[in-house]
């Protein structure tokens, strides 16, 4: 009987310390990785334009302008294919893979490509993958 | 003063700096270095943050610069 509640007890701390180790640090990483994505959607949301800000708010993207070719560039909030040149009549015609180096959060790499495409479009592309789409229309 | 705001996983960190101040200049002026010396590319701000410029050393008129990490092809 002893040796039953010794097993038990023994039991109940392996589990205890495999339920409530591994889970306080899950939780602080969840919660250290929830701050940084909330900051880095602040400082996006500090370095777009009003018309910017509205179109990340209402649809989830924003756009920018190349800044050597005036090309018009959709970002859109997700990883990993998320940027799309678009021609005038808002047919994608090509998609840009490119982020910076580092595990950033969401709304860092969003920002450093806005950054990239309005500041040093060719360098920034030079470095990207690129793909070639075709018949793809998206909202004005 | 004016901030150089570095993008890291934690979301970004910011040093302030007074560019009045010769030796806080001084201090800004080397982790701009060191930044770039890393593959950091940097934008200066002044005013509207939606608009800057690259720069290549410490922009002395921004009120805050952007620094980015190295981009590469995904």
């Amino acid at each position: 009987m002893a040796k039953i509640l010794e097993l038990l007890v023994r039991l109940k701390r392996w589990a205890g310390e495999a339920v409530s180790g591994p889970s306080r640090a899950l939780a602080s990483a969840l919660s250290e990785r929830r701050g940084a994505n909330e900051k880095a959607l602040a400082l996006l949301g500090e370095h777009l334009s009003d018309t910017q800000r509205s179109q990340f708010v209402d649809h989830g993207f924003f756009e920018v302008f190349g800044s050597q070719s005036g090309a018009r560039y959709r970002i859109y909030q997700r990883r990993p294919v998320n940027v799309f040149e678009l021609n005038s009549d808002g047919w994608i015609v090509r998609s840009w893979c490119f982020y910076p180096i580092g595990r950033l959060p969401l709304g860092d790499v969003l920002l450093a490509q806005k950054i990239a495409l309005e500041h040093f479009e060719r360098e920034a592309l030079a470095v990207a993958n690129e793909i070639r789409t075709f018949g793809i229309r998206v909202a004005p | 003063m004016q901030v150089l705001i570095v993008m890291d996983k934690r979301g970004d960190s910011r040093h302030e700096f007074d560019f009045a101040d010769p030796k806080s200049r001084a201090d800004a002026e080397r982790m701009f270095r060191q930044l770039a010396g890393d593959g950091y590319g940097a934008i200066a701000f002044s005013g509207d943050n939606s608009t800057g410029r690259r720069v290549d050393s410490l922009d002395l008129t921004a009120t805050r610069t952007v620094f980015i990490p190295r981009l590469v092809g995904g």
